[in-house]
Parts: C-alpha cells; structure tokens; sequence
C-alpha cells in the first residue's frame, strides 16, 4: 500500500462500460422517469402545501392570474419563486456533485467538501460583517468567492516545477480541504468579532435556505441554470474518456486538460449560483451523485440523474423544514444536514469495507 | 484503489544531530514560554513578569494579570500542545498516511457538537463543564472516524479520502451543531466563542482537570515508538517480527483518542499543529517515531505559544484567537506539502 | 449626537410638563395629533407609511414591537420573540398580556406565507436590521410596513422612536405620549432623589465565556436607558472606535472598565464568572465596591428591551444599586 500504483487505465473499461450501458439502458430509463415524477410531485406540493389555505382548485387559476388577490400574491410571487429556486438550486448541487465526483473519482470530493463553499461563505460572510452588504451583494460576493477559491485551488494544483499534466486529482482535493479549514477559520473569527444578531445572521446564512427567496434572486438562477446545464452535458461528454486516464484519453485525441478546466468551470458556476441564491446548503452536492448511481446502476448517464435527486432532495428537505419542524420554519440546509450526516458516514463505512478508494 | 500516496521518507539523520535537535527544539520552547508570559497587551517590563512569579502580591494589578492571564493560558498552550504534537504523530503513523489529524479528521467537530448539546439541551453554562464534553465529543468523533475512515484497519486509506471523511464529518455534525444554535441564541452565544480555538479564559481549574489525560496519554504515546515503526513496514512485516499488531494498534489509538479529546476540552477545536508538527520533526529527524513522538511534543506547544501570542497583538484590541492564528499559519503550510508531494493516480 | 440632544430637549420638555401628561414631545416629528384619526401617516426610513383605517389583525416583527403594542392596548396576531423569552414572548417585565397567544413568528428570517396568512392589516418592523432588502420583503405583502425610523439601522432604534412610531400607525398617540411621559417622569424621579447620578461616568458591559470583557457603546439602548438616569457613558469606551454595540476589553487593561460606576452581567447567566475573577476586582471602581455584577436574567433581557414596560422594571431594580455605587468614596 505504500507504494505507487496505477489504476487509470483499464485495457477493458471502455467495453465494460459499454456492456454495463446497455444492460441498464432500461434501468436508467425507469429510474429517470420514477426521479422526473417525483420532482414534479415535490414541486407541486411546494407551491400548494403552506401556512396559507389554499383550495386545490383555487391553485390554477391563481397560477394563470384569476384567482383572488390575496391567494394570487402567495402562490405566484411567495410559492413559484421557491419552488422554482428549489428546483434549480438542488439541480446545479447535484449536477456539480456528481460532475466533481466523478471528474476527481472519489464519491466524496463533493464541491461543498472541497473548500468552494467554504470560500464563497467566506466571502459572503466577509460582505456582511465587514462590510454591512446585504441581497444581491452579498449574492455576489459568494460567486465571486466560490470562483476565486476554485481558481486559487486549480492554480496551486497544478505541477509546479515537475512539468507534465498540470491538474491532479488528489493534490486538488487535499489543497482544497486546506484552503477550506482555513476559510472557515475565517469565518468562525468574523462571527466572534461580529454582533449577536449579525452573528446569526452569518448562521442563518451558512445553513443554507429558501425561505423569503423572491423572483429577484430566482429570474437570474435560472437563467444561469438554463446556460449552465446544457454546458454541463456538453463538458460532460469528456468523461467517459477521461475517466479511461490521462494518457489513454490524450491518445483518444482529448485535449485532457482543457477538458477537465471546461468540467470544472461548469461545476463551480453552478455551485456558485446555487450558493448565492440559497447559501451552501450542505450535503446535496454530496449525495445526489451517489444516490444517482444507486437508483439508475452504474451506467453513464447518471448525470441527470443526479441533477433529478438533487432537485427532489431540495424539494422534499424543505418542505420538510417548512411543515415538520416547530413553529418557525427553519432553514432547509438544517435537514439536508441533518438526513446527510447518518446517509455521510454509511458511505464512508461502505467505502472502507470495499476497500479504501 | 485510484490514488495512493507514497510515505514520507526523509533521509536518515547522523546520531549527535539527534541531540542537537532536541536541545534545539527544547531552547525553542523555553523562548515561546518566556515570550508568552511576557508579551500582551499591557506592557510589562520583564522585572514585573519574574516578581509577580517569584514574589506575588495579590494586590498588585500588574501581578495579577501575569498569573491570572499570562500564566494560565501558558500552561494551557503547553498542555495542548503537549497533546496535539504527538496526537499528530500517532495519526498519521497509525493510518500511514501523511495528512491524517486530529483537526482533519473531524474529531473537533464532534468535540463541538457534544458541547453545544450541553449547552443548548442539557442548559449547562461553564467553560469548566464544556472540558468533559468536549473531551467525551471528540472521543466519540475519533472512534466514528477509526471506525469508518479506517483508522486501525488493515490497508491505509488515501489521504484524499481521509480529508474528506474528515471534512465531509465536520460539515455534518456541523449542521447537527446549527439545528441547535439555530433556535437558542444563547447556546450560540457561548459556543461562538467557543469554537474558535483559545487558549484565553482557561483558568488553572482547567488545566488541572487536564493534565492528568493529557499525562498519560502522553506517557502512553511515547512508548508507541517502537510500533508505529513496526507499522510503518506494513502488518505482515510487522507480524513477521512477532508483534501483535491488533493490540498495539488499538493501544497506540486510544492514546490518540486521549490526547485529542484532552486537547480539544483544554483549548476548543485548534486545526493544523497536529499536521504540520509531525512533517516539521520529521524534517529534523528522520522517521524514527521513538524520536519523532517526544520531538513533537516538545515542537507543538512551540508553535501554539508563538501563534497565540502573535494573536495577542496582531489586531489590538482585539484578540484573534489561536485556532484562527493556526489555521491561517498552517494551511499553506499544508499546500505547500501537498504540492511538494508526488502523488500517482 | 442629534439623538442624545432629542433625548436631552425631550427630557427638559417633560420636566417642564411636570406631572400633567398628555403633551406632544419635541422633536418628535410627524406625530398626527388626534387619536382615532385615520389615515395616518408614519415617517420611516423607506418613505412615509400610510395606515389607512384602525388597524385590526397587527403583526408585530420589530424587536420590542409587539411589547409596545400591547402597552398601547392592542394584541398582536403574530410576534417574534427576540429574546428568547420562549412562550408567548413576552418576558415578566411586561405587565399588559395576551389573552390570544400570537403566532410564534421568525426573528432573523421571517416567513412571509407565515405572516400572509395572518391576514394582517398593519406590520411593525420598527426595531430590526433594517435593510431595505428585509424592509421590501415585507413590502411585498401589500399591507402598510412600519420600518425603522431614519438613522435606527441595526437594532439603533430608540425607545421613544419606536414609541412614537407604533403608537401613530396604531392611532394611539395620545395614548403613546402619556406613556411616554409615564416613564420620563419616573426617570425624572429617579434624577431628582439621586442628584448624585448627573453627571457620573458609567461603562455598562458583559463578559462572554471565553473570559472576554465588552463594554457597550453610547447607541446602544442599555447605555440610553443609564443616561437617561443622568449618568454619562464613560469617554473612554466612547473614544475606541467601533461599528459594533461594544468595544472589547482585554483582561490585561480592565481599567478601560472604571468608571463612577461599573455595571457587568455576565452572558452565561453567571455571576461568579465575574466576581470570582481576580482581575475584575482590579478594577477601580469595583475595588471601591462600585462594580454592580448583574445576575438575573429577566432583568438583564429587561433592560436589553429598550421598551417602555422593560425599562419601567430595570428602573424599579436597578435605580437604588446604582445610586448606592455613586455614593460611595
């Protein structure tokens, strides 16, 4: 164990694979079907479930705008804008989960676990302690955070002096992780310079929630989720030969390094604009790849999948949060922490009784 | 298997350099604790610091502040230290594997999430209560983590793994720890200031409480020498040279887990000393762990002084505590190990 | 600056008003003069504020709004609890009481479908962050929003605003001013049996467990309340610049902590913490036993409140410790 050993390429992975596709090709379609219906169910209980009553037959016409004002106001301006941003945050989550997961082939490497959300509630964080921002600032500052961290990690990853193929897998993780506890430290100093009610301000934020997201924050989500996902799929079509290593894959004609920068772009944009809407909510990213994996087999094309489980995940968490839980709704971050955490250390059980990974 | 780290092998020292070293590291740690009892934010000249030790006068303001400030926080970065250095050295050589650490592994969050749930459940408000749980919090993180990290398993896991069970734990508990904060201003209140990492506001009471943990995990550490140089050769070797590898094992972890927990009670969630104290003797040393395990107990409260008392003064009035000074000193340290490191896919 | 001088023009008009009630305030602006009129308009640091009749179903989300309210006679529908009181809400300092708890609503993060389906017809938001972003949520809602008076962003509102504002939008503003005058008087009272206080240094402060001091700022309601009493915040806190409500304090330069008098509650609840600690007697004032260590937690969240029932109760428990401090050597 302490000596090196390559296990990139696999002379039979690209046939394995191939086989493996085509015996779940089914599989994967039901599953996606079974993910679809129960988002769609998720989503619909999310704009008709709520404090304020609202008859099943009352719920369409106040969508198409001829219902009355008062039920009209809470479905289309408090309901839609939540539903939808549930939608689309637990979709860039779980997409940018399974994109970093399988592109750094460790089903742990989840963007919120390697230092991106970490460094974009650093500097969410920073905005409104230090300098009193709020909303859309504050929304900004987590992109840019989330973006510079990336950055800083891909630019201290590369090879220095050595030469040779400049991102790594293990050395992005582990520098990643790095950064991450010393942002957090950051942040854990600001809260105690802070005000009490500044403080938990910084709490409530870094749990993660949608409550109060208004179309203000959803419009832009989902413009960049519209942008985003489809480039995604697109960056996503490197992976199979990436995943066949390096050099196999450079010898398929890849140009390996700009596609995995593509891949990793895409998946910290997503994370940021997941972030800045709804604060890092913690463990969708992570699960939803895994999960993904489980329900459609090991096939290929657990991409959406994991976009799907990430979305009913949001979905299904907060309403939860909402309805479940004491008289004040909490934020939605608290039970997908919560219901990660048990679901976290199963995997990582799992991991080791397979062997280490 | 993706990624397998290579072990760290530095080349061997001369014997005399050993000496050397020590006395070195030993004269390190005489200066960090003069500059601790005589550095803060009220001047006082050195003549003041040795009377209020060698002739105290409870009346006298200057005096008090150095045995009530200076001197507990001392001996609190020593004690912590004292655990901290070693801790490190025993994780990573029980798990061969170079990043492994109290800190890393989530140990500090699950110290914080039994304090918090004192705190917020069980209504309890003092910092003297908050040693046992942390210590009780961070001793059940550390056998979660043994248990599924792989601590004490037969194979080493790769350090990316290792970093993320550890990360991905503390975000975990982490929101376990929020879902109580969340509606007890309170409880967020105390732990806030908890969390950071201190070595301000202990009293002797504490280090009292401590140090006998703290004792004998260190006494239990140093005579894990010999096995963890066993371990580092692989199981078989090692059972090839007729030890009892489980045993040794699982005496050499409980000392990690007391010395961890101890640490963590004393001081709260202080990262990267247990990281960057094993590489740094290392370096001097050579990996011999018979060597390796006092060198870091004496190198940990080193740094953990000098890191708190440039906190006392870098940002006066206000104090950056500890935890936060490690972090911020330890992390590129950390990158740049990292990026030293050749690791192979 | 203009604050304390209102406090200071208000404090003189009500001693000059003496016992008789019932008189607007100067400086005091905006304050419709009938009771029962509507609309009503109310100045707010987002514009002015139509209410436009009797408001029935109130939602009270400000720090202290739904107290105020109710010393007004009016029941909120729904309220935060800032502090933590746990119940209804409300603490023992306040004597008024629901006879319908409100619903129990968010403090940092209000949920607006919560508060739509109050059906309400008037929201207070008089005392909170008071960022526009929170002020048009609320807005959304299409009910009139009382927000924060100008220059009371973060909490900063001060008792008489908040007063004066919830009393307007209730159309209770005579109602307002005689409690107004209610408590002025009883701080007048207290000035005139304890001429001592004009004019002492004070630093009110808390202990956090991690053994830190803070001394809170002059913004702060705490420190209002004690100037209110005539003591004068200590210039030493004032000098150290801050944005917070407190300034830090080493425990190795506790005499940033002397003062005439030297009021200290600890955050855990736990007094010892601070009078067992050394240090703390080092401090001069408290080495001349004129250090007040506060340990009752009601009180302390009283005098936290900054509303008119609050300070009624901090001024019953606090006047006569403090007057005794001032006196001595």
């Amino acid at each position: 164990m302490t000596g090196t050993e390559r296990t990139g390429a696999r002379p039979d992975g690209a046939a394995a694979l191939q086989e493996a596709r085509a015996r779940s090709r089914r599989r994967v379609g039901v599953a996606g079907a079974v993910l679809a219906a129960a988002v769609v169910v998720a989503f619909l209980a999310t704009i008709s479930l709520g404090d304020y009553p609202i008859a099943p037959g009352e719920l369409l016409p106040s969508l198409v705008g001829s219902g009355p004002a008062r039920v009209e106001f809470v479905v289309t301006r408090l309901r839609l804008p939540r539903a939808l941003a549930g939608l689309a945050v637990g979709a860039a989550l779980g997409l940018a989960g399974a994109l970093f997961q399988r592109l750094l082939r460790n089903p742990l490497a989840s963007p919120d676990v390697i230092g991106v959300g970490a460094g974009a509630s650093a500097a969410a964080v920073t905005a409104f302690t230090v300098f009193g921002l709020s909303g859309a600032g504050v929304s900004a500052a987590a992109v840019l955070g989330a973006a510079g961290t990336a950055t800083a990690i891909v630019l201290l990853a590369r090879r220095g002096r050595a030469g040779g193929s400049g991102l790594h897998g293990v050395r992005f993780v582990l520098i990643g992780v790095g950064l991450g506890s010393a942002l957090l430290a950051v942040v854990s100093w600001l809260m105690t310079t802070a005000s009490l009610t500044t403080a938990q301000q910084t709490l409530l934020w870094l749990t993660g929630s949608l409550n109060n997201v208004t179309w203000a924050a959803t419009t832009p989500l989902l413009v960049a989720v519209a942008v985003l996902l489809p480039a995604a799929f697109v960056a996503a079509r490197a992976l199979p030969r990436l995943e066949l290593g390096d050099e196999t894959a450079a010898a398929l004609g890849l140009p390996v390094e700009r596609a995995r920068l593509a891949l990793l772009a895409v998946g910290v944009l997503l994370v940021a604009a997941a972030v800045a809407v709804a604060g890092p909510v913690s463990f969708v990213a992570l699960v939803a790849g895994p999960v993904a994996a489980r329900l459609a087999g090991p096939g290929r094309s657990s991409l959406p999948h994991a976009a799907l489980v990430g979305a009913l995940l949001l979905l299904a968490a907060d309403l939860v949060a909402r309805h479940l839980i004491g008289d004040v709704p909490l934020p939605v971050g608290v039970v997908t922490g919560v219901v990660g955490a048990p679901y976290l250390l199963w995997l990582l059980a799992r991991s080791r009784t397979r062997g280490a990974t | 298997m993706t990624a397998v780290a290579t072990v760290p092998e530095p080349p061997r020292t001369r014997r005399g350099a050993g000496t050397a070293t020590t006395l070195l590291t030993a004269a390190a740690l005489l200066v960090a604790v003069v500059a601790s009892l005589a550095v803060g934010p009220r001047a006082l000249p050195p003549s003041v610091v040795l009377d209020a030790l060698t002739a105290f006068d409870p009346t006298n303001a200057d005096h008090l502040v150095v045995t009530e400030v200076r001197l507990p926080r001392t001996l609190i970065g020593l004690l912590a230290g004292l655990a901290l250095g070693p801790a490190g050295v025993l994780a990573q050589g029980l798990t061969r594997n170079p990043i492994a650490e109290p800190g890393i592994l989530g140990l500090n969050t699950g110290a914080a999430l039994a304090v918090v749930l004192a705190i917020g459940v069980l209504g309890i408000r003092s910092l003297t209560a908050y040693v046992w749980f942390g210590f009780l919090g961070a001793g059940l993180a550390a056998v979660v983590v043994a248990g599924v990290a792989g601590i004490g398993g037969r194979s080493a896991s790769s350090p990316a793994t290792l970093a993320l069970a550890g990360a991905a734990l503390t975000a975990g508990l982490g929101s376990v720890t929020t879902a109580v904060l969340l509606t007890d201003p309170d409880a967020f209140e105390d732990y806030r200031f908890w969390q950071v990492g201190s070595l301000a506001g202990r009293d002797l009471g504490i280090a009292g409480q401590a140090a006998p943990f703290v004792l004998a995990g260190l006494a239990l550490a140093l005579l894990c020498g010999p096995t963890l140089n066993a371990l580092a050769l692989g199981d078989d070797v090692a059972r090839s040279f007729g030890r009892h590898v489980g045993r040794d094992r699982a005496v050499c972890g409980l000392a990690l887990v007391v010395l961890a927990g101890a640490a963590t009670a004393v001081a709260g969630p202080i990262a990267f000393v247990g990281l960057t104290v094993p590489h740094l003797v290392r370096a001097l040393a050579g990996p011999d762990h018979r060597r390796l395990l006092p060198l870091a107990a004496l190198a940990a409260p080193t740094l953990l002084l000098v890191a708190d008392v440039v906190g006392r003064v870098v940002a006066s009035p206000r104090e950056v505590q500890v935890g936060i000074v490690t972090a911020v000193i330890g992390a590129p340290v950390f990158i740049w190990f990292v990026r030293r490191k050749r690791f192979v896919r | 600056m203009r604050r304390s001088l209102v406090a200071v023009v208000a404090v003189l008009v009500a001693l000059l008003a003496g016992c008789s009630g019932g008189e607007q305030p100067a400086g005091a602006p905006g304050a419709p003069a009938g009771d029962g009129t509507f609309p009503v308009t109310v100045p707010t640091a987002f514009g002015d504020v139509t209410v436009p009749q009797a408001p029935q179903r109130v939602v009270a989300l400000g720090w202290s709004d739904a107290e105020t309210a109710l010393a007004l006679g009016v029941q909120p529908v729904g309220a935060s609890d800032w502090l933590a009181v746990g119940g209804d809400g409300l603490g023992p300092w306040v004597t008024q009481r629901y006879t319908t708890p409100p619903q129990k609503l968010g403090t940092l993060e209000v949920d607006l479908e919560q508060v739509a389906a109050l059906q309400p017809d008037l929201i207070l938001d008089t005392r909170a962050s008071g960022t526009r972003e929170r002020h048009d949520q609320l807005a959304q809602l299409g009910v009139p929003v009382v927000g924060i008076p100008a220059g009371g962003e973060n909490y900063l509102t001060p008792w008489r605003d908040q007063l004066r504002m919830v009393g307007a939008a209730l159309g209770k503003s005579q109602e307002a001013a005689r409690l107004q005058s209610e408590l002025e008087n009883r701080f007048a009272q207290a000035r005139q049996q304890n001429p001592a206080l004009n004019g002492a240094t004070v630093v009110s402060g808390a202990k956090n467990t991690l053994g830190e001091y803070a001394a809170y700022v002059g913004r702060t309601g705490r420190v209002e309340f004690l100037r209110e009493l005539g003591l004068v915040n200590s210039p030493a806190v004032e000098a150290v610049p801050t944005e917070n409500f407190s300034v830090p304090v080493s425990r190795e330069r506790m005499n940033l902590l002397d003062a005439r008098v030297t009021i200290m509650q600890a955050i855990s609840g736990n007094a010892a913490d601070i009078t067992g600690d050394p240090l703390w007697g080092t401090v001069p004032s408290v080495a001349a036993g004129r250090g007040i260590v506060l340990d009752d937690q009601a009180l302390s969240n009283a005098f936290a409140s900054s509303s008119v029932p609050g300070q009624l109760y901090a001024l019953d428990r606090m006047v006569a410790p403090i007057a005794a401090a001032v006196a001595k050597p």
